[in-house]
């Protein structure tokens, strides 16, 4: 109801937008009139009249001709013309296109006035956000720092705000799992700067408040759902702007937690706004569920070639499409009901997964004053998810107030508050619940609707509908049973105070508070056929008194407190500047935990903890603190050649031997930094005219990071037997070592960038090249048993990653009042295990199918010293020397005894980028947006089974027309014809039940490179067609986006090449059970009031 | 300047932040966890409760012919078939991430405590059994730079050469014994080997005289090194002697086994270490000729709580109650068989298969077979034993005459030494449910001694009295072992199941293949300074050839 009300506001807004512009238009008429009336002694109503050209002296239409102070204004026609009154002589004209600067021009007696607009080279020495808050001019950095275009993100919105950002910043890697509409995104910032395990996302700081990424990927069996990241926590509405830090240099500020780079976020504070403002916006997306599935409808359920014959055998061959050729003859089901044999959907993906629309709407108030601003704000997000009970709810309450109490002193506040509640989540990269196992799995002669009806038995446990009773779950059981609900508070505050002693010192001191407090529930139903089929499928007991099924209930709560200050001044000195700071940082964090569960419930169906009888429960408590001392200093000389020093040392406290420590290790350390810049284009002002701008820049930083070293890492712990031997206690020393010596692992990295802006402006150019190595990474390492442990974390491997990133922005056109702006991002990384401890070549990552182990189904991720980070690496057709493919004398595969796995290549791209295309025409702008990914494989799971269980295309060989089995090209390795070419045949469900088996993962191993059409956005910019007697409004933009719109090339299979479940570094490349891609559609209003 | 004064005063918190980690030491303190150990005692429970006795059935049980497990069950394969495998060879290694580093921990907590001085000394002892246990199974070990993962960070410890960790034991042993002091604390209340109320001087007197025991096995070892009775064998038991040994049953190290209350079944963890083999198939475990034919021909009063026949197919132990322990109808399996090699050629004693097993001897599982058998880290009995050989070499004073006398009363302490075993006592009790057996009588001690070949003949003591050391060995392979290796005693003959030990016997275990991986450089080390390559039957440094 709320959102159908919202849709029809924002359908009125538009009807009065189209009415104002029908306003401007009279007004304009009028204005000709009155102009031919102006007289110079007339004090009250002016005429001035002029021809508005560009830097090339054409004619500039739709350039923006405001009355300065008023919201009277119009556009320049198609010859570049305008006429407007002023209220005096004493009023200021304001000249504004996008990308050109901005003039004012004072009317004085002149009654005509030409303005020619130059390109904003302003705009181009724009200011950049650097690390802590500092605003710095562009041409001072000696390192990368790219300023995202912020409204990008609100024209095409996304639940997490990164995901709208893939693409589009060179090196900046984005990949938004396919896991539900509160997922997190695995942003890679210059490759993945550590081993798995370590936080590889960027360091997230919001206002001064630094935080990590804290990405919850689904990671399989171990964690089902993806709980998304710290950058849902906030409303893109509200970001003023948006750094990002790649390389180490720019982070070095940061010490520690620089190490994956940094993503510098301010929010909007009202100092832009003169007076009261009200902003409001309101967004829907539509979600459609894309289906790149080709399966075969030919043959239905059963197995070798027989189709069901009685109920039960339907169960048993449940999953399998290795029967009989459709032919509509009523056949045996799971739930014991005939009926007609064939495909009863070739669309299941799509009858199975919703529609997802998401809501959002945001009002904003903002007062700017001469004495500071406050903005607030208030968003409401609201959710649903493609799977069905999955709704994601947020809201976000923002508040930033700046005050200067008198001339020295200032005071801001920064708060977001949000409140989400993630209901149901999708289980992904997993089996057993994960729906998209069931959807993808089992044949599709039975119809869903069937499975919905008979989901349970008659007592009320789930009816088992395959072979796999306990791993391919029916989800119409489990949709209206099960549960699982997130309910997360998050408090970001930010306190600060400013001092300014002189105009080039001051004094600033900040609080930076991250409080969260989370509560989550879950059940696991009664019933559901995980549970197997023991005590009727539904008891816990063997008294049958007790049901089956569990509920958690977890609490958890936390503080991250940042306390700094800073002193910092600049000064001149003729031809030389200095701007230096000394700061020190105390960071403390805590966290406190309590979960419970139950089993055996009394009362069936009944969630709670006092219905269970058996019980387990834990807590737990932690804290840590570092302090940090760091400074900066930058020289400069002429405008022309910049030097910036900057020094961090870190104090750690779980470095810190304390009780029970056997820490002896330091727990300071120091992370320098040197970066500089030469504006080379001072010197060839006068030669090169062309060249408008360039500035070579270097840097060289060393940061670090203690992941792998978690709270009271060193603390040697006691326990006590709960048994009494001969009266006596026994106590023991645990079992793991810690390593005395560890130490936070270290990053270096060294960069070359170069800028440029040519031919008035109209072509930039950005580009960098780096190396970054990481050593002392932590690791656990193999040791000697009679160290006193059979493993420790050491600082054992190390990795490079080197690159390089490319940027060029082109004002393709420009005539008139229409422009193109094209712009191309491409970055290449390639990254390189250089150590992995002594002695070891290899290490695994991930086994994922772990000999059945993991619950999952094909390949490992592995490092291999040598070669690029994540190599997939598997088993793969035994071979002779000639390449051969060895058989059986039966014609099956041969199994080499101890088959090694051969690496199949690195998961992880090479080469990311985007092609942003952004074309004006006077208020309506389009973007087109491509982005591409190439370089890296992935191994589909997914691609496996439907291979195997008989309902992807490939296993239509063996059973076309003609066909009796697979001959599969090879020779016999044994047998009385060993050694000849195999002309046996095998049944095409045993030959790839062999591959199955066997693990032969050549034929899911795919190249992960696509191009897609990723976004197109129609912004129609209604501000300036506003009438004066609408005045109130002040702005009105409406946008429609599309996003996802069409996978331009890809290398996979039934599959899009970016569907993979989780954002962790551990399961790069690896697909399965993931949920599938959506194309989203959105239309967005902003109003300003 | 007003300025400059307010820019140091606002700028003082800066300093007072400045280098800061004053409280880290109690932020990075767990408060959830244990940290301090209430008692440290607790842990020198632990240590004396888990220490290593015996080694394993299936190891070194089957070198010196006690045991046989003639199936080839892959898993199981082994030294009964001259296998070198890393089951058997990793086991010893096992104590440095075990017991070992209790030891360590405890000795580093307790070092300075003046209060735990005896504590101190106490564990010190038992590192000393520790790293012999270590020494005597593979010859050169990590030593000086062992444990020391969590302390110094060493993860890759060089091997210190067996000679120079014996020197350094002894050192320790001389050290730790002579520092219990009985006005110092007990520790009684935490040492399991005596009554918790015991006063000082009770404990301190029982250590004592094990510390000096230990000491007197480590001398004896170097007996080979020693043939004339000038060196350290003589050096090292001279000083044991004088320190005073162990002199009766109730000073033996034992370590108990309980059972639950009153029903037989062991509890978790508190059972017998050497107990694997009684989990599952027990038909596939049996005793060797060599020890069956031993007992049987000197009608020794010891068989029945060693040995017994099942009539039937045993899956676990014990699954009857009586079997037939009479020595007559004892067979052991001849050594250097698999079930199928029995069969196929029929050695002298071959008994056709029964049931699912073989037709022959088993360990007795009501006494020491049980899961809650005592574990004896050194008896009385191999004291008088090791004394009876130390006289007849002439490192202690008495020659023969003295010999003779510690020979028999190492005999009766053998045999009255299974008074703390299960399901035996001084009178027999025998229903439908229970049957305790009945310790030796002195009459049936004396008729033993009285045997010929077992009465003491000085042209054949060293042989007698190391056969009797092997007996009483039974429910302690590694000691039966290192003693068959220092002696030669008794003459068995080779496993010749195959040509893997070039018809010799197995002179000590291969480092763990673990080793060879995880600390290759040190291993490397260490195999070039062997006698030999790093196998089975490369000899260690007091059992010269």
């Amino acid at each position: 109801m709320k959102q159908l009300y919202l849709l029809v506001s924002m359908v009125l807004l538009v009807h009065v937008g189209a009415m104002a512009q029908r306003n401007e238009l009279s007004a304009s008429g009028t204005s000709t009139k009155q102009n031919s009336n102006v007289r110079l002694s007339d004090q009250t109503v002016l005429g001035v009249t002029g021809r508005v050209t560009d830097e090339t002296g054409a004619a500039f239409p739709g350039v923006n001709v405001l009355v300065k102070g008023s919201s009277s204004g119009q556009t320049t026609d198609a010859d570049g013309k305008y006429s407007i009154e002023v209220p005096d002589a004493n009023s200021v004209l304001i000249f504004s296109f996008v990308g050109y600067a901005t003039q004012e021009i004072s009317v004085g007696s002149r009654t005509n006035i030409d303005v020619k607009l130059a390109l904003d080279v302003q705009a181009l020495n724009e200011v950049v956000v650097t690390a802590l808050g500092i605003a710095k001019e562009s041409k001072k950095l000696g390192y990368s720092a790219t300023t995202a275009k912020v409204d990008e993100m609100t024209s095409n919105r996304t639940n997490n705000m990164m995901s709208s950002l893939e693409g589009k910043i060179a090196g900046l890697d984005i990949s938004p799992p396919t896991a539900g509409p509160a997922s997190s995104n695995k942003i890679r910032i210059r490759g993945q700067s550590a081993f798995a395990g370590s936080d590889n996302g960027p360091l997230l700081v919001i206002n001064g408040l630094p935080m990590s990424q804290g990405a919850e990927s689904a990671n399989g069996g171990q964690r089902d759902r993806d709980g998304g990241d710290n950058f849902m926590l906030f409303n893109p509405d509200d970001v003023e702007s948006m750094t990002v830090l790649k390389g180490a240099t720019a982070a070095a500020l940061y010490g520690s937690r620089a190490a994956a780079g940094a993503i510098i976020i301010t929010t909007k504070n009202g100092s832009k706004t003169k007076g009261i403002g009200v902003e409001f916006t309101s967004g829907v997306v539509v979600d459609e569920v894309l289906d790149f599935t080709d399966y075969q409808y030919e043959f239905g359920q059963g197995s070798n070639g027989v189709r069901p014959f009685s109920g039960a055998n339907a169960v048993s061959v449940g999953q399998l499409g290795w029967g009989e050729r459709y032919d509509g003859v009523m056949t045996p089901q799971f739930d014991g009901v005939s009926r007609p044999y064939e495909a009863a959907s070739t669309n299941r993906i799509k009858d199975f997964f919703n529609t997802g629309v998401t809501f959002n709407n945001t009002v904003a108030v903002s007062n700017g004053t001469d004495k500071g601003s406050m903005r607030a704000s208030y968003s409401n997000m609201e959710a649903k998810g493609v799977t069905p009970n999955n709704e994601y709810s947020r809201k976000i309450f923002s508040l930033n107030l700046n005050q200067k109490l008198g001339d020295k002193l200032s005071v801001a506040v920064a708060m977001n508050y949000t409140n989400s509640v993630n209901e149901n989540a999708p289980q992904v990269g997993l089996q057993g619940q994960g729906y998209m196992n069931f959807i993808l799995r089992t044949s599709p002669t039975t119809p869903l609707w069937a499975y919905e009806q008979g989901a349970t038995n008659p007592n009320g446990s789930e009816r088992i509908t395959t072979g796999f009773g306990g791993t391919i779950l029916n989800p119409y059981f489990y949709i209206p049973r099960q549960f699982n609900i997130d309910r997360d508070q998050r408090l970001l505050g930010t306190v600060s105070a400013r001092y300014q002693f002189t105009k080039w010192l001051y004094l600033q001191g900040r609080v930076a508070a991250n409080y969260n407090f989370s509560n989550s529930e879950s059940n696991n139903p009664t019933g559901g056929g995980g549970y197997g089929t023991a005590n009727q499928g539904i008891y816990y007991d063997a008294t049958l008194t007790t049901f089956n099924g569990q509920y958690n209930v977890r609490q958890a709560s936390g503080s991250d407190m940042n306390y700094d200050f800073i002193l910092g001044g600049n000064h001149t000195f003729g031809d030389f500047s200095v701007d230096a700071f000394f700061s020190a940082n105390r960071r403390h964090t805590d966290g406190r935990d309590v979960n419970t569960n139950a089993q055996g419930f009394q009362t069936r169906d009944v969630y709670t903890i006092g219905n269970g009888t058996v019980f387990g429960q834990g807590s737990g408590y932690s804290q840590s603190e570092i302090n940090s001392m760091f400074g900066s200093a930058e020289f400069g000389w002429k405008s022309i050649v910049y030097l910036n020093f900057t020094g961090r040392n870190d104090w750690f406290s779980v470095l810190t031997p304390g009780t029970g420590s056997s820490l002896v290790g330091d727990n300071s350390y120091f992370y320098p930094s040197v970066s500089g810049s030469f504006i080379f284009s001072e010197l060839t002002e006068d030669k090169l005219t062309w060249l408008n701008y360039g500035k070579l820049r270097s840097s060289w930083a060393k940061v670090g990071n203690t992941a792998g070293i978690n709270n009271y890492y060193g603390n040697v712990s006691y326990t006590y037997s709960t048994q009494q031997y001969l009266g006596r206690t026994i106590g023991s020393v645990s079992a793991t070592v810690p390593n005395p010596n560890i130490k936070p692992y270290s990053l270096q990295e060294t960069e070359i960038g170069l800028e440029a802006r040519m031919f008035g402006s109209r072509v930039n150019v950005d580009m960098a090249v780096y190396k970054k190595v990481t050593s002392d990474q932590i690791l656990g390492v193999t040791t000697s048993n009679a160290s006193g442990t059979g493993s420790i974390q050491a600082n054992a491997a190390s990795l490079t990653n080197k690159g390089f990133e490319f940027l060029v922005d082109v004002v393709a056109v420009k005539t008139g009042a229409f422009t193109w702006t094209t712009s191309f991002n491409t970055a290449y990384n390639i990254s390189e295990v250089l150590d992995l401890g002594p002695g070891v070549t290899r290490q695994t990552i991930t086994d994922f199918y772990n000999n059945g182990g993991s619950n999952e189904f094909i390949g490992k991720q592995v490092y291999e010293v040598g070669k690029p980070l994540a190599q997939i690496a598997a088993k793969t057709y035994p071979r002779d020397a000639n390449g051969n493919v060895l058989l059986n004398s039966n014609g099956r595969l041969y199994v080499a005894p101890g088959q090694p796995d051969v690496l199949f290549g690195g998961a992880l791209p090479l080469y990311t980028g985007g092609w942003n295309n952004t074309i004006r025409y006077k208020n309506l702008s389009l973007l087109v947006h491509f982005d591409y990914k190439a370089g890296g494989k992935m191994i589909s799971g997914s691609n496996l089974n439907s291979l195997r269980q008989g309902h992807s295309k490939a296993s239509l060989v063996g059973r076309r027309e003609g066909e009796t089995g697979i001959v599969f090209p090879g020779v016999y390795v044994n047998g009385p014809n060993a050694g000849q070419v195999n002309t046996t045949s095998v049944p095409a469900q045993t030959f790839y039940g062999d591959i199955r088996g066997l693990q032969i993962a050549d034929d899911f191993i795919y190249k992960s490179d696509y191009i897609k059409l990723r976004n197109i956005t129609l912004t129609y910019d209604l501000t300036s067609l506003l009438s004066s007697k609408t005045r109130f409004v002040k702005g009105l933009v409406l946008s429609g986006s599309c996003r996802n719109v069409a996978l331009i090339k890809s290398f996979v299979d039934d599959l899009d090449p970016e569907a993979v479940a989780s954002s962790a570094d551990a399961r790069a490349g690896y697909e399965a059970v993931s949920l599938p891609t959506s194309r989203s559609w959105g239309l967005n209003l902003n109003v300003k009031f | 300047m007003k300025n400059l004064k307010r820019i140091i005063l606002l700028s003082l918190p800066l300093f007072f932040m400045a280098g800061c980690d004053e409280n880290f030491e109690e932020i990075n303190t767990n408060p959830t966890a244990i940290l301090k150990i209430s008692d440290p005692g607790l842990l020198f429970t632990n240590v004396l409760r888990n220490t290593s006795v015996g080694g394993s059935w299936d190891a070194e049980s089957t070198i010196v012919q006690h045991f046989v497990l003639p199936y080839i069950l892959g898993a199981t394969v082994g030294y009964q078939f001259n296998e070198n495998v890393e089951a058997a060879n990793g086991a010893a290694f096992g104590m440095y991430t075990g017991n070992l580093r209790t030891i360590e921990h405890l000795m580093s907590l307790i070092k300075d405590d003046e209060a735990r001085s005896n504590m101190y000394n106490q564990t010190r002892i038992m590192r000393v059994h520790h790293y012999m246990y270590l020494v005597d199974h593979y010859g050169d070990v990590p030593y000086s730079e062992a444990e020391k993962a969590g302390s110094e960070g060493i993860f890759y410890p060089k091997y210190d050469k067996g000679s120079e960790i014996y020197d350094d034991l002894y050192k320790e042993l001389k050290e730790a014994t002579a520092a219990l002091d009985a006005s110092k604390p007990s520790s009684s209340q935490y040492d399991i080997f005596v009554a918790a109320s015991a006063s000082s001087a009770t404990q301190m007197a029982f250590w004592r005289k094990f510390g000096y025991s230990l000491m007197l096995r480590m001398g004896m070892r170097y007996s080979k090194l020693d043939p004339t009775g000038t060196g350290k064998a003589k050096e090292i038991v001279q000083a044991a002697f004088t320190g005073g040994v162990m002199q009766t049953n109730a000073d033996n190290p034992a370590i108990l086994n309980m059972t639950g209350s009153g029903v037989g079944t062991p509890i978790v963890g508190y059972t017998n270490g050497r107990n694997g083999i009684r989990g599952a198939n027990v038909y596939y475990y049996y005793v060797a000729k060599p020890i069956v034919d031993q007992l049987k021909s000197t009608n020794d009063p010891r068989s029945k709580f060693m040995i017994a026949y099942y009539n039937g197919k045993q899956n676990t132990a014990p699954s009857i109650i009586k079997p037939d322990v009479d020595p007559a109808n004892q067979y052991g399996v001849p050594v250097g068989y698999s079930d199928g090699t029995l069969q196929s050629v029929k050695p002298a004693g071959y008994r056709p298969p029964k049931g699912d097993g073989l037709d022959y001897s088993q360990i007795n599982y009501n006494v020491v077979g049980n899961s809650t058998t005592p574990s004896v880290i050194i008896t009385n009995a191999q004291v008088k034993l090791l004394l009876a050989e130390a006289a007849k070499r002439g490192y202690i004073p008495g020659g023969d005459a003295q010999a003779a006398i510690y020979y028999y009363e190492g005999i009766d302490a053998s045999m009255d030494g299974y008074s703390i075993y299960p399901n035996v006592a001084a009178t027999a009790v025998s229903n439908s449910t229970t049957e305790v057996l009945a310790l030796p009588t002195v009459a049936e001690k004396t008729a033993y001694k009285a045997q010929v070949g077992v009465v003491y003949n000085p042209a054949t003591a060293l042989q007698q009295i190391n056969t009797q050391y092997w007996i009483e060995c039974f429910n302690n392979g590694y000691e039966a072992w290192s003693n068959f290796r220092r002696s030669g005693y008794p003459a068995l003959s080779p496993n010749l199941y195959n040509n893997n030990l070039n018809g010799g016997f197995i002179r000590r275990n291969s480092y763990p293949l673990r080793e060879q991986t995880s600390n290759p450089v040190a291993y490397q080390e260490a195999v070039a300074n062997l006698n030999g390559p790093d196998y089975l039957t490369t000899r260690i440094f007091w059992d010269i050839p």
